[in-house]
């Protein structure tokens, strides 16, 4: 005798429907599974026989075959548990009889029958209700997360024994399903009106943001780099539906999302530390996971200290950086995950952090100076558009009892200038003011004379390099969306001067 | 082939060899009458030689003191497009003959006239700079040079290199190397010290192939002194290499002048210890005009900067110390997109640089 049971693997964000087929006959006792099943998968031979011996029934004492279909796609992680549990108990056992055609299984089992959280929820359920299923039975951890999803039955359950009583045709009250509603203030952890001073930092942060420029923060240590951004997800536009999903289908994957709301609503700010590998970065490794640039997608990654990472990795970034997708590729497969992030990025003046300060001494030599510098190259360099100095704070700031701008206020004006940004672009397949390629730099940055005549003189005066002209450009028309300007004026340009690359070249 | 006197020869043989000190050579020289001699071998030369570093290097000493090698030595300069200027070459300049310790042979490439210039300055200091003595530096050095002084630097980054940059425009710079051209030190300057060898002209005393040595560095600001009229110290801590140039300076009885700064600055400690013990202070580019006799109106007059009323308050207010516009924006309850265009513009028009930490400070 047989019985199917649909499951699902995962295939980077992509799900694959996998039939579980159980058979039992007679023979020599044993338990077999095939259809390439990894180590997890192969243990959970273990789990189940004891979870459905702890749940009261009798586990077959015969020849047991599982087969995994399609048989030839590597199938990970504990996710099959259930379905391979239930497959077998429905050959063995009469009255099981509803019908599961339509329906997907999903849960790890413990030993003593109660069903543990799985990754990979979220976008299991995406493929699901694409793929036609109607219905989902899941672990009740992860209940939440399943019912941001709509148009499919989620069933959260939380024992084998559970399952058999619903196949035997008692009725489990199906999860509501969740609406998505923005992030409220109290979700963000950081908040800009506790920052104190640092009114050309905070200024360059929501010019940054706007225009979703990558920005890198360079000043002493202590300076408050890091503090201000910390603040970065607070002043980003607020998540869609769409964003929210994307990004948690990827948290879901890698099994960093909290069960308590289900979904991400803040931005995630993921800080790579310095010693990270390449791998670790963009993804990869024996079950091709995805990386933390993409565990960052639609918030933030923050490089600390820049320069300490290792070249090869910073090298990384660049062409995720341009298109807003990494696609990793080993001897598995190829996997496609989103990447769209903005670089947040610090830096020292050099090793030893006093270069150009007044009052400390700087102990670094030019070559260590320069050496510095130069780990990052002129490319990645160009991919970040505003490069700006953090002063440190006067102490008669810092224990000044005044709050500054709240969070709340610069994303509102950060909201608009997206809005005026998305009705520009609408016919251009870009969203924002750093997506600007030369056509677009044409089309919506043109400068009258007088400004063309100010722009070249700055050239001369500032030792501008040529690369950086693009750079100002962009800065310029999102400082003038700011405005609600339609042209870039003779101030936004001059600000934009302002926030221009310091010199990396020496 | 460049033709040499037969002096001129001997000198440059002498100076090829490689070890062989500036001490040993000079007093090779003065052993015989004229530096042709010294292909003749000469008994004394060979006794000196001997007692001074050996049977065996005085060997190799002598075997490189030939008509042949001499050829060789030409050659290689000939090769590299380098003149070479001996003490007794006419080209060789006077303020530098009369040092204790004149290089015997200037190696040049460019502009070798500039040697001869009747008003020369040198502009030393610190590689750590701060930017708006850097900036001023380099509007003196542009100012100068404009009126025909020549200026005299080095090659290092900061001061050097502010000098340079501002002179170069006007052809009238000599920048003194401290190895020999094929190894320019700092590497990062390459590019301008070549930009020198066309538009003005490099110095040195050693061979092109000679790699640079720390000691040189103190030993070749012996040459930026000689060839100065005044010396301008732009910064230095207390260790700085600016403090030898200093030294020299006032050794050989020229003018120093250096520039004043505030207590605690670092970058500024040597700069205020000369002044203690009698430098001129220079705070204006009028302090150098009066010194070299130029009159202050032959200065160009494009030097008047129109001025917004919102520019000029600013301005008025960062020369008044204001240099953090996080506290000006707090102060006068200003936004600071409100700003950030002004100090654009002023920085535009060379009033004001930005320094570490978002400061800003005036330049005039």
């Amino acid at each position: 005798m047989i019985s199917k049971i649909t499951s699902y693997a995962l295939l980077g964000l992509e799900g694959i429907p996998v039939e579980v087929e159980a058979d039992i006959s007679r023979g020599m006792p044993k338990f077999d599974i095939v259809g390439l099943p990894d180590t997890a998968v192969k243990e959970s031979k273990e789990r189940v026989r004891t979870a459905i011996k702890n749940s009261g029934k009798n586990f077959p004492v015969a020849q047991i075959t599982v087969n995994l279909a399609p048989a030839d796609i590597k199938k990970e992680g504990s996710k099959l548990d259930l379905a391979i549990a239930v497959a077998i108990v429905r050959v063995g056992e009469e009255g099981l009889t509803r019908d599961v055609t339509d329906t997907v299984f999903l849960g790890e089992l413990a030993l003593d029958g109660e069903i543990r959280s799985v990754t990979g929820i979220l976008p299991i359920a995406l493929s699901a209700k694409q793929n036609g299923y109607k219905r989902m039975i899941i672990p009740y951890a992860n209940k939440t997360e399943a019912a941001h999803v709509h148009g499919i039955e989620i069933i959260a359950v939380k024992t084998l024994s559970q399952v058999i009583n619903y196949l035997k045709g008692e009725e489990i009250n199906a999860a509501i399903p969740i609406e998505f509603t923005p992030a409220r203030e109290a979700d963000f952890k950081n908040d800009l009106k506790y920052v104190k001073g640092q009114y050309i930092a905070r200024r360059a942060l929501e010019i940054a943001v706007s225009g979703n420029h990558n920005i890198l923060l360079v000043g002493a240590p202590g300076a408050g780099k890091t503090m201000l951004a910390k603040c970065i997800p607070s002043i980003m536009p607020d998540m869609t539906f769409k964003e929210a999903l994307e990004t948690t289908a990827v948290h879901s994957v890698t099994g960093t999302l909290s069960s308590a709301d289900g979904i991400i609503k803040v931005r995630p700010f993921m800080t790579p530390h310095h010693t990270a590998t390449r791998i670790a970065l963009v993804g990869g490794g024996p079950n091709v996971t995805p990386g933390l640039i993409s565990m960052a997608n639609n918030g933030v990654l923050f490089l600390d200290e820049m320069p300490e990472y290792m070249r090869t990795v910073l090298e990384c970034l660049r062409q995720p950086l341009e298109d807003g997708v990494i696609t990793v590729s080993r001897a598995k497969g190829s996997v496609t995950y989103p990447a769209k992030f903005m670089l947040c990025a610090s830096m020292n003046p050099c090793p030893c952090g006093n270069y150009g300060s007044e009052t400390l001494e700087c102990k670094c030599s030019d070559t260590q100076i320069r050496k510095y510098k130069a780990k990052i190259s002129g490319p990645l360099l160009d991919r970040i558009d505003l490069q700006i100095q953090v002063d440190s704070v006067k102490y008669d700031d810092l224990v000044s009892t005044e709050l500054e701008e709240s969070s709340q206020v610069v994303r509102a004006r950060v909201n608009k200038a997206r809005q005026i940004q998305l009705e520009r672009f609408k016919e251009d397949g870009i969203t924002t003011n750093a997506e600007m390629g030369e056509r677009e730099l044409n089309k919506y940055c043109k400068l009258s004379l007088e400004n063309e005549k100010l722009f070249k003189r700055s050239f001369e005066a500032l030792h501008l390099s040529a690369r950086g002209r693009s750079r100002i450009l962009k800065v310029a028309r999102t400082i003038a969306d700011l405005d609600y300007s339609e042209t870039i004026e003779k101030k936004h340009l001059l600000e934009a001067i302002g926030y221009r690359s310091f010199d990396m070249n020496q | 082939m460049t033709t040499y006197t037969k002096d001129e020869r001997a000198l440059l043989a002498l100076c090829s060899i490689d070890g062989l000190e500036y001490r040993h050579e000079s007093r090779l020289c003065e052993l015989v009458s004229k530096p042709a001699m010294l292909f003749e071998h000469d008994s004394v030369v060979k006794e000196y030689l001997v007692n001074a570093m050996g049977e065996a290097k005085a060997k190799t000493v002598l075997m490189s003191l030939t008509d042949d090698y001499a050829d060789y030595c030409v050659n290689q300069l000939d090769k590299r497009g380098v003149k070479a200027v001996t003490i007794f070459s006419a080209d060789y300049p006077e303020s530098l003959k009369h040092i204790q310790t004149p290089p015997l042979v200037l190696y040049c490439k460019g502009n070798i006239g500039l040697l001869k210039s009747p008003k020369t300055l040198g502009i030393v200091g610190s590689r750590k700079t701060l930017s708006y003595a850097e900036s001023f530096a380099k509007d003196i050095s542009k100012t100068m040079s404009g009126l025909g002084v020549t200026i005299v630097t080095g090659s290092a980054t900061g001061a050097d290199k502010a000098a340079i940059l501002g002179a170069v425009c006007n052809k009238q710079i000599i920048s003194v190397i401290a190895g020999g051209f094929e190894h320019v030190y700092p590497d990062c300057n390459k590019a301008i010290i070549e930009d020198v060898a066309k538009n003005g002209l490099i110095i040195s005393e050693y061979p092109p192939q000679t790699p640079p040595a720390f000691w040189m560095f103190p030993v070749r600001n012996r040459i930026i002194a000689g060839l100065s009229q005044s010396v301008l110290i732009c910064s230095g801590d207390r260790k700085s290499g600016a403090r030898h140039t200093a030294e020299f300076a006032l050794d050989y009885g020229r003018d120093l002048y250096a520039f004043p700064y505030s207590i605690g600055i670092k970058s500024g400690e040597l700069c205020n210890e000369l002044i203690k013990n009698g430098a001129y202070l220079c705070d204006a580019i009028e302090d150098l005009l009066s010194a070299y006799g130029i009159d202050e109106s032959q200065k160009t007059e494009n030097e008047i900067i129109e001025l917004e009323d919102d520019e000029r308050v600013l301005y008025q207010a960062i020369k008044e110390g204001a240099d953090d516009m996080t506290v000006y924006c707090a102060k006068n309850n200003l936004k600071f997109f409100e700003i950030a265009p002004i100090l654009s513009e002023l920085e535009i028009k060379g009033l004001i640089v930005k320094t570490a930490g978002n400061k800003f400070k005036p330049t005039k």
